[in-house]
């Protein structure tokens, strides 16, 4: 049972950094390859406020997520104002040195060793809590003007600015809440987990937290929250240490299956409401009935 | 009232590489006109658009909306004064609804700030409520509420054309640029529209620059028109006037027939 309550709060806890990529990727349409070295800043950078000042967990948080935000946005503005792919190999620059400067300054991050004896204050409810918040603050972003305004940049940057949207600007706010909630996700993983290597933040994973996000339809808040449920457990379904090899290999065949069938993701575009489900059966059933008495 | 602008293009020149698309222009438009510029393809007309909207910069000469300079504005504060168009390869939001699309360009008016978003606060709602009314307000008086909840890609392309005027209108511009709005139109809606662009520019109190090809529209509609022809201006006038000159009649009218 607690076995199992684990890995619902560890799922948890990545979920937030995927709803954060998929402000950046689903809803504003930029592309990043190294979104794990943010989520590696806000758990480093909050783990050695905890453990230098014996700090409680929510102090270390909010200065790894203002870190997180600080390099996300300080990459940002040179490289989102210009156009092209820029954004997307500095991403993955900054995924790389992330990794390499917490191997190489052993004295301050225990290096290649890892970082050990961070307090374990994340718990289940407060997981469960502030993905719900999280949730919420995303929802009620994408649902207020700024929200749109990223979308529009999504959907065409010309047509964006020619309605009175600053791009870059607009590109950045995608990036600035992207990098909080990692900074959020990376904290609560550091007070989880206890201890923190630098390979936990690799670019694998931050293809695995773009994949889900595609994978559960760009454009779609519930297509990432289902598909984070789904995907992040999923190496906790297949135990054996085969699966586990070939969990990448799976990940491939379901990008594949869904480029194939279901270009635009599991959820497409679209967002799953109790009144669309209820629309569903409503059409169903109404179906049924016409056809019945009809023919 | 009315908050048409002034529109003073003088001398405006653009250059892309050995060719000058624009080619020293100086034209007037005045508040609450309809003003029609016509010419060959590759004239240097979208390249005009795309110079007061500041998408390019000029490699010389201003454009002056009442009276200000508004060339070296970024695009979305030339937007932002008031100054909003339509695209002669259509660009609309393709994911989103007519509605979205509409809302959407609200923005500039949307005065809660961010954190006053994400928190929903009174005002939030507020302004919300108002810019859907707006918006509502808007696909009705041209004909589109019916299809407001449709994808803007699936709907057929007069009315993504019209769509694209809503955008534009719900900016409360001062000055419309239309670029061919008539392209792909069929013949039933390209006669609508120009009762249509009557329509907008009385009931929004806009000024209207027209790019279009249909001679009949532009001779019906605009109070005064420019010629242009390989970046140069070749003529301007009264449609009367225009349809008279024999440099015009030479180098566009003659061909047209
Ligand atoms: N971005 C650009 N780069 C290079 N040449 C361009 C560019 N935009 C337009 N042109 C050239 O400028 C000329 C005028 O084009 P345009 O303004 O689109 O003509 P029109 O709208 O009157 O048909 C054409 O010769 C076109 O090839
Ligand atoms: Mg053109």
């Amino acid at each position: 049972m607690t076995y199992w309550i684990g890995v619902i709060t560890v799922t948890g806890i990545w979920m937030i950094a995927i709803l954060g990529i998929s402000v950046l990727t689903g809803f504003t349409g930029l592309f990043s390859m190294g979104h794990a070295g943010f989520i590696a800043i806000g758990s480093y950078v909050c783990a050695l406020v905890s453990k230098t000042f014996a700090a409680p967990m929510w102090i270390g948080i909010p200065c790894g997520m203002a870190g997180a935000i600080l390099v996300g946005v300080l990459i940002g503005i040179p490289t989102l104002k210009l156009k092209g792919d820029y954004f997307v190999i500095a991403t993955l620059g900054i995924g790389e040195i992330v990794k390499l400067l917490i191997e190489n300054v052993p004295q301050i991050t225990g290096g290649a060793r890892g970082l050990t004896d961070i307090p374990r204050s994340t718990t289940f409810p407060l997981v469960l809590i502030i993905c719900v918040l999280c949730v919420v603050f995303v929802r009620f972003f994408l649902t207020s003007k700024h929200g749109r305004n990223g979308i529009a940049v999504r959907e065409d940057e010309v047509a964006a600015r020619a309605i009175g949207i600053n791009v870059a600007r607009q590109k950045l706010i995608g990036m600035a809440i992207s990098c909080g909630l990692c900074g959020l996700s990376g904290g609560l993983l550091a007070h989880y987990m206890g201890y923190l290597y630098p390979t936990m933040f690799t670019m694998a994973k931050s293809n695995e937290l773009i994949l889900t996000v595609i994978l559960g339809g760009k454009g779609s808040l519930t297509g990432t929250i289902l598909a984070s449920l789904i995907l992040v457990p999923l190496p906790e379904f297949l135990r054996t240490e085969a699966a586990q090899e070939w969990r990448m290999v799976l990940y491939g065949v379901l990008v594949v299956f869904v480029i194939i069938f279901r270009p635009s993701g599991f959820m497409g575009d679209r967002e799953l409401s109790i009144k669309g489900i209820f629309r569903f059966f409503k059409n169903r059933f109404g179906k049924k009935a016409e056809g019945g008495v009809g023919k | 009232m009315s908050n048409a602008a002034a529109v003073s293009i003088q001398n405006l020149t653009k250059q892309f590489g050995g060719i000058l698309a624009v080619d020293h222009i100086s034209m007037e438009v005045k508040p609450g006109e309809i003003h029609g510029v016509i010419g060959p393809n590759g004239a240097g007309k979208t390249t005009l658009f795309n110079l007061i909207t500041g998408i390019y910069t000029p490699t010389e000469g201003q454009v002056l909306v009442d009276g200000e300079r508004i060339t070296g504005l970024s695009p979305h504060t030339i937007a932002n004064a008031g100054i909003a168009r339509t695209f002669q390869n259509i660009r609309l939001f393709k994911e989103l609804s007519c509605f979205e699309n509409v809302v959407t360009a609200c923005q500039n008016e949307v005065k809660y700030n961010f954190l006053q978003g994400c928190l929903r606060t009174p005002k939030y709602y507020r302004e919300e409520r108002r810019i859907q009314k707006k918006a509502q307000a808007i696909l009705e008086s041209i004909d589109l509420w019916a299809v407001h909840d449709q994808k803007s890609k699936n709907l057929p392309y007069g009315q993504q054309r019209k769509l694209e005027i809503a955008r534009a209108l719900a900016m409360d511009p001062k000055l419309l640029l239309l670029d061919e709005p008539a392209a792909g139109m069929n013949e039933d809606e390209t006669n609508q529209l120009a009762g249509f662009i009557r329509q907008i520019r009385d009931q929004y109190q806009v000024t209207i620059i027209l790019i279009e090809h249909h001679m009949d529209l532009i001779m019906e509609i605009c109070d005064a028109i420019d010629v242009f022809n390989f970046g140069k201006k070749l003529a301007s006038g009264t449609a009367e006037a225009i349809q008279n000159n024999p440099e015009v009649i030479e180098a566009y009218l003659g061909v047209d027939d």
